[in-house]
């Protein structure tokens, strides 16, 4: 009887939500729930800005603050782009902590889900490019190895011409050791 | 609003200047002078300069841009003006469509860290109204045009070696 009731009070295991994005290439990613704030089910106005990365087709103004957009299928080679015709289906606006925003260019409305501790999995071989920008990642049952973003690396200088040249000076240095 | 958000830099009144429906916008501080187009001279423009211009009697390399801020090697017909930047001593003029003050000061946010590329002269956005200005200045014009054609790097040197 005690291991029958010990079964029945079992807590159930703990989840956390995400949301998780579409981008292109069939690719699904994840963030947490908390970070997003509004969902643009219609692109909105886009700024193009001269001289930045393809990556990056411009800002959007949201309540008097620019927000930079990125489009991370085009970032990972999975989109061709054409500067100043940006084909933004979807966009998330997302907070990035310290009262800064992102956006994020999607395929589809994102989804809910709920991720459990023990579906944490490592970053597939074919994902090792992610390792700067999602420090972790989740096997969901249908789109199956997800990364978890790190937005302050998504939004920070990781993914600009200048974080590249360091990251591959730094690998450089690091094989050259 | 006293306090200054992180990346944001002090207001300040703004000249925008406009190339082929992209306007740009310096401080209006480093306007020195405006000199019509009529009275530049581009017969030498080369790989490296549009024009030149004199101003208090020196001569000044004088660029322009296209709408997507690349330089361009003639001056088009409809650029009629000539800004030269510099607040107490023009270093450069700038060829374009036409130039404006605005009537309201404007607040510059440094560009997001994801946008940022050094060789780029857009150094910051500002909201005007609800029209999303590309923010220069002079030092950025400057690096922006040695840095893509080092050529050009020299003739900056020589200016401000004879200023």
């Amino acid at each position: 009887m005690p291991i029958q009731n010990q079964q029945a009070v079992a807590p159930a295991e703990q989840t956390s939500s995400a949301w998780l994005f579409d981008i292109s290439g069939g690719l699904s990613v994840a963030v947490a729930a908390q970070d997003v704030i509004y969902v643009y089910t219609e692109a909105p106005q886009v700024f193009p800005i001269p001289q930045t990365p393809d990556h990056v087709p411009g800002v959007v103004n949201w309540q008097q603050n620019l927000v930079p957009i990125i489009d991370l299928g085009i970032y990972l080679g999975l989109q061709q782009t054409e500067r100043h015709v940006p084909v933004i289906k979807v966009m998330v606006l997302l907070n990035l902590g310290n009262s800064r925003l992102g956006a994020m260019a999607l395929e589809q409305i994102p989804e809910r889900a709920e991720v459990a501790d023990s579906s944490q999995c490592e970053l597939p071989a074919n994902l090792q490019a992610w390792s700067c920008l999602a420090p972790s990642c989740f096997m969901h049952n249908t789109r199956g190895a997800v990364p978890i973003l790190d937005l302050n690396a998504v939004f920070g200088s990781e993914l600009s011409p200048s974080g590249l040249a360091e990251r591959m000076g730094r690998r450089d240095r690091d094989n050259a050791a | 609003m006293s306090s200054q958000a992180p990346g944001q830099v002090a207001e300040q009144l703004m000249a925008v200047m406009n190339f082929a429906g992209l306007r740009l916008a310096v401080p209006l501080a480093e306007v020195h002078s405006l000199v019509s187009v009529l009275d530049i001279d581009d017969s030498q423009a080369d790989a490296s300069v549009l024009a030149r211009v004199e101003v208090n009697g020196r001569e000044l390399p004088a660029f322009g841009f296209d709408a997507e801020l690349s330089t361009l090697r003639s001056v088009p017909d409809d650029y009629r003006v000539c800004a030269n930047l510099g607040a107490d001593s023009p270093e450069l003029g700038i060829l374009c469509q036409s130039i404006e003050t605005l009537e309201q000061s404007v607040t510059e946010e440094a560009l997001p860290a994801c946008m940022s590329n050094e060789s780029s002269m857009v150094k910051g956005l500002a909201l005007n109204d609800d029209e999303v200005l590309l923010c220069t200045n002079l030092a950025a014009l400057v690096e922006h045009i040695s840095t893509t054609d080092k050529s050009s790097a020299g003739l900056f040197l020589s200016t401000r070696e004879a200023s």
